[in-house]
């Protein structure tokens, strides 16, 4: 998936598409318009990221608002020798890695999280989910909530390098050698990581389900 | 099955739409042979799609607005910040330099003016008679201690001290009739308890019946003692009086040299810093010796706390050009003192009221 010819999910309303590359170079140049189109552009991409990796929402927000001042900041450095959108994700990402590393010394899981955990239902439908032997249905995930909680709270019981590399594949949707761009690692690494967060997740679910 | 990286990888890349035309038939191949590997690739597609039915968050609606505010003071400030602090910086440096700067001067002008004060040249030759209510022997005048021998000769002295007064009176009638290796210097003491501290000089004079020295005045309000003998002899006295140094309200020593147009005074003056003078046998180090003593004692007045006098010790003598007085001779100087002989002594003691 190419970032400039990818199909804009979250694309705001203007009619005329203009690549990344265009629009960083009008940015460096002043053209204020060019910069808010390309915080338009990633800002809910990098906060889906974000929220996934660290799951507070209003940290999250915080991670996002100060990805984009990072990424102005240091707009005039920016070569373009990779895209801005794997840049702007590596930024995210680190980020957030770091945030998540300092954050995890200082908390620990409270109790009311282990209750959510405990939720009968979402357990429930989990295990309807895996076990289903047809094909399950994507939009049902999305429509339980409480499922969708359960399953982020499995998600980060993953070390941060497998979290990290799962969230950038299943939801972002990144190709192997844009993960590799984003994470600073060779693409064969990308591929043994990605095998082994799939392997770990797995684990984590079917112990939860047990 | 046992589990194998390599196949993990090959499923991973199937889940996720990266093998090529060949590795899917590799898969596909091993799949047919091995029923597990079929069904781990089925758990792997669930949980692709279970992280990947997860819903998309929006970010706050403000977040452009949020990015904009905080940028403002990001980019503002960092740019002008480091400019206002170099020049603060700068600014703070170079008031401590003129600040530095400011105190070496004036404390080079003050120790400039003590020194002249003390060594230039003065326009009237009555530098010290000027001094209020001292009676100073000068060298081109006509000396005091002549004179009042003149009056005493005939009447009150004695003729043993007659006699032994007769010498400095020969040595100072004139300049060229001072001895190059005589110390002639005039010591005036003040007190406020006059009788009590002449009885105490010549308590100390008189110490083992000496007989080298003369009374010259015997008035009301002064008291003058003539005192000429060797060193041995002064540092005798001197050991005495320093017993009763406390006793006088002030110590001056006026030096007279035939290597010195004018005399040197030493205000403040110590027992020991007369000793250190008188044990010079360079009559040229002699003065030396005095001078910088004066320097010193004006010094410790104009600064006056002790330690920093300590700091600038050393400093004085480099600013002056002048060797510190030393006690003990080198080689040089030994060969060149046996050659000369030991100092005579001729120190006028004066005694008077404050």
């Amino acid at each position: 998936m190419s970032e400039a010819l990818s199909p804009d999910i979250y694309a705001s309303n203007s009619s005329i598409k203009i690549d990344d590359s265009t629009l960083v170079e009008l940015s460096k140049g002043g053209d204020s318009t060019a910069l808010e189109r390309l915080i338009l552009r990633y800002q809910n991409r990098i906060y889906n990221v974000i929220l996934k990796i660290c799951v507070n929402p209003d940290d999250a927000a915080e991670l996002t608002q100060q990805t984009f001042v990072k990424i102005i900041e240091n707009l005039k450095n920016f070569k373009q020798r990779s895209g801005f959108y794997t840049w702007a994700f590596r930024i995210a990402v680190n980020l957030t890695l770091s945030y998540c590393k300092r954050k995890s010394k200082i908390e620990f899981c409270s109790l009311d999280e282990q209750g959510k955990e405990n939720n009968p239902g979402a357990k429930r439908a989990l295990k309807e989910f895996l076990e289903n032997e047809g094909s399950p249905d994507p939009a049902a995930v999305a429509q339980n909530k409480e499922l969708c909680e359960l399953v982020i709270r499995q998600l980060t019981k993953l070390s941060d390098e497998h979290k990290s590399v799962l969230i950038l594949r299943d939801v972002e949707g990144m190709e192997y050698n844009q993960i590799a761009k984003v994470l600073g690692v060779e693409l064969g690494t990308v591929k043994s990581r990605i095998s082994r967060a799939r392997g770990a997740l797995r684990q984590i679910l079917e112990a939860f389900l047990r | 099955m046992k589990e194998s990286p390599q196949i993990d990888q090959l499923l991973n890349g199937y889940v996720d739409g990266a093998l090529t035309p060949r590795q899917q038939t590799e898969l596909q191949r091993l799949i047919t042979h091995d029923p597990e590997i079929g069904e781990r690739l089925d758990k792997l597609q669930k949980c692709k799609l279970l992280i990947s039915s997860l819903p998309v968050a929006e970010a706050p609606a403000d977040m452009l607005e949020r990015i904009k505010t905080s940028l403002q003071p990001e980019t503002s400030v960092p740019e002008e910040q480091p400019v206002s602090d170099n020049r603060v910086g700068a600014a703070q440096l170079m008031f401590r330099r003129v600040l530095a700067a400011a105190a070496m001067i004036v404390l080079v002008t003050a120790l400039a003016i003590i020194v002249y004060s003390i060594m230039a040249p003065p326009k009237t030759a009555d530098r010290l008679v000027v001094r209020e209510g001292m009676t100073v022997p000068t060298i081109d005048k006509q000396p005091v201690v002549p004179e009042i021998l003149t009056a005493e000769s005939g009447s009150t002295a004695s003729k043993n001290t007659a006699a032994i007064v007769e010498q400095p009176t020969a040595a100072i009638n004139g300049k060229t009739a001072l001895s190059a290796n005589l110390f002639n210097a005039t010591l005036e003491l003040r007190t406020s308890k006059l009788l009590a501290a002449d009885i105490a000089v010549k308590k100390v004079l008189e110490k083992d019946g000496a007989k080298d020295f003369a009374t010259l005045s015997n008035g009301a309000d002064e008291y003058v003692y003539s005192l000429h003998c060797g060193t041995g002899r002064l540092d005798s006295v001197l050991a005495g009086l320093e017993g009763i140094w406390d006793k006088f309200t002030s110590a001056t020593l006026i030096f007279e040299t035939t290597q010195a147009e004018q005399p040197v005074v030493i205000e403040n003056v110590t027992t020991w810093q007369i000793a250190e003078i008188a044990a010079q046998y360079n009559p040229e180090r002699r003065l030396k010796a005095a001078q910088y003593y004066a320097i010193m004692n004006n010094v410790q007045e104009f600064l006056p706390q002790r330690q920093t006098l300590n700091v600038v010790d050393e400093d004085i003598f480099d600013l002056i050009d002048m060797p510190k007085p030393k006690p003990v001779l080198t080689k040089d100087e030994q060969d060149s003192a046996t050659a000369e002989s030991k100092p005579q002594i001729n120190l006028t003691v004066l005694l008077k009221t404050e």
